[in-house]
């Protein structure tokens, strides 16, 4: 039985997998001396690597849900587990499309922090499913919203990245995961004001989880106006992706520890 | 005396304050379209404001946990000027972008549907919420009850009558319950009632089990029912639908170019 128990044997290799695909992806360099063949050899290692560390991380969740008998979405530790597999996910198909060379090794620190959080602090939990997160909703809602909590966390490392180099190059490959990432926020926000009427009676209620889904929406869909705009400078993009990145981890974790927000309903994911 | 009187504008009130608000702004559009309002209303700076204002708002909301702003005078101004600027941007994009060819099609419709199905969600939360009506009741076995309470605590009568049938809890092995259910006889109609699975009884009107007498399980001689009207309720889900088929063009057509003004 695959259990929180035995989640080390996954996660050590997975981390480790993944470690190695960073190298290998920071150590190519399109414009150095090694021969293109080396190149796509490299690539093609970094690349097998990163699907390796999904595979066991896959493994594990699949483990998991077969030995709860539910999806294991409901606690922040399985969250956290869905957000480290994604995180690699995004890594992984950013640096498909873009080839930067360091967004794994990125990812790859975003996803083994969360992973090492659920080492540390696995907060198990018993198999039983309130009769509230019995619903349809429940596993398109929460894998939606873990998916692009994963492609705009890559999108902060790039913001930082500009931050940091001072540079406007991070802004397209920025901008395709705010689109790609906001669709799937609003998904995300839209299947659960369609499934807070079925369960709870009224589409919206400023619940605090659904306040800080608002503001994390609301912060992406400036960032996008400014960009189709051409206005917004490079500091001022920069900041409303690292303030998105922000709210975003409010929504998802920090209202348990907001004073404010401690008669939400959205309470079984502590 | 922050706190909007929604009450004051139910049906047919908001209905006509909304046609009115509708014609206003068709009206501007149509006359005065070089005036400095219009202009403004079409600028950059008012989509930037109009979402940074609601933005303040939600983050007020967040910070303090105060739900009343939400339903405050404040509220009231931000939502209704993010709505002119709204239908503005969607009259425009409606004309200026028919009249482009080299506006890529599916970058029109994906401008339209997110727009349009915004300013629908949003309008129907914002000129429904007056006809929008939430009641709890105990419902008794076997008696016939319509005594109901708004959640502010006034009293009310159903038109009809409800009786609790019988109330089943599903436990998992440790007490905790899986599942419950009320069968209930609602204005003559037999049903059954669960969490997820509200009964409709009428048009924008659903009815749900909130609770029920935890002590006593399934031996619970009552149950909490809460009956929700909202008459606007399917306004919503179009919006809904429209942005949903937006954000899949968000997601399918990706970022565009800046345009060029």
């Amino acid at each position: 039985m695959i259990s929180w128990g035995v989640f080390i044997w996954f996660a050590v290799p997975a981390v480790a997998m993944a470690v190695g695909a960073s190298v290998v992806s920071l150590c190519f360099n399109d414009h150095g001396a090694a021969s293109s063949v080396t190149c796509r050899g490299r690539r093609g290692l970094a690349l097998g690597l990163a699907a390796a560390a999904l595979a066991v991380l896959s493994a594990f969740i699949i483990g998991l849900w077969i030995s709860l008998e539910r999806p294991p979405m409901r606690t922040m530790g399985e969250t956290r587990l869905w957000y480290s597999f994604f995180a690699l996910v995004a890594g992984l198909l950013t640096y498909l499309k873009w080839r930067y060379r360091w967004i794994l090794s990125f990812s790859t620190v975003l996803a083994t922090v969360f992973i090492v959080l659920n080492l540390a602090r696995p907060e198990i939990h018993d198999q039983t499913l309130m009769p509230a997160l019995q619903s349809a909703w429940f596993i398109p809602h929460v894998t939606v919203y873990m998916f692009s909590y994963s492609l705009l966390g890559c999108a902060f490392i790039l913001a930082v990245a500009g931050v940091v180099f001072r540079s406007q190059e991070v802004f397209p490959a920025a901008d395709t995961l705010i689109y790609i990432g906001t669709a799937f926020l609003t998904f995300g926000m839209l299947s659960g004001m369609l499934w807070a009427k079925q369960a709870w009676g009224h589409y919206w209620g400023w619940d605090p989880k659904e306040t800080w889904a608002l503001v994390t929406w609301l912060v992406y869909v400036l960032y996008i106006h400014l960009r189709v705009t051409g206005r917004g400078s490079r500091g001022m993009l920069c900041f409303l992706l690292i303030f998105g990145f922000v709210s975003l981890q409010m929504c998802w974790w920090g209202i348990n520890y907001l004073p404010a927000a401690q008669d939400s309903i959205h309470i079984y994911n502590r | 005396m922050l706190a909007f009187p929604a009450d004051f504008f139910t049906f047919p009130l908001n209905l006509i304050f909304m046609v009115m608000w509708v014609v206003a702004c068709s009206l501007l559009w149509n006359n005065c379209r070089k005036s400095l309002f219009v202009r403004f209303l079409l600028s950059p700076a008012a989509t930037f404001i109009s979402i940074g204002l609601f933005l303040g708002l939600c983050l007020v909301v967040g910070f303090t946990g105060l739900r009343w702003l939400a339903a405050s005078w404040f509220s009231f101004v931000i939502t209704l000027l993010l709505q002119t600027v709204l239908l503005f941007v969607i009259m425009r994009g409606w004309r200026v972008k028919a009249a482009s060819a080299t506006s890529p099609g599916a970058v029109r419709w994906r401008f339209l549907l997110l727009h349009v199905g915004l300013l629908i969600v949003v309008g129907s939360a914002f000129w429904g919420a007056p006809d929008m009506q939430t009641m709890r009741m105990k419902a008794l076995s076997g008696e016939a009850c319509r005594e109901a309470y708004f959640m502010d605590g006034r009293q009310t009568w159903l038109s009809y009558d409800i009786v609790l049938e019988d109330f089943q809890v599903q436990e998992y092995p440790g007490g905790v319950p899986s599942a419950f259910s009320a069968k209930a006889v609602v204005d003559g109609v037999p049903v059954e009632i669960r969490v997820n699975h509200p009964y409709t009884r009428s048009f924008g009107e659903d009815i749900y089990l909130v609770g029920y007498d935890a002590a006593a399980g399934s031996e619970s001689t009552y149950c909490i029912l809460e009956i929700v009207r909202e008459p606007w309720k399917y306004v919503t889900v179009s919006g809904v639908v429209l942005l949903l088929a937006g954000a899949v063009l968000l997601f399918i057509v990706g970022p565009t170019k800046r345009r060029e003004s």
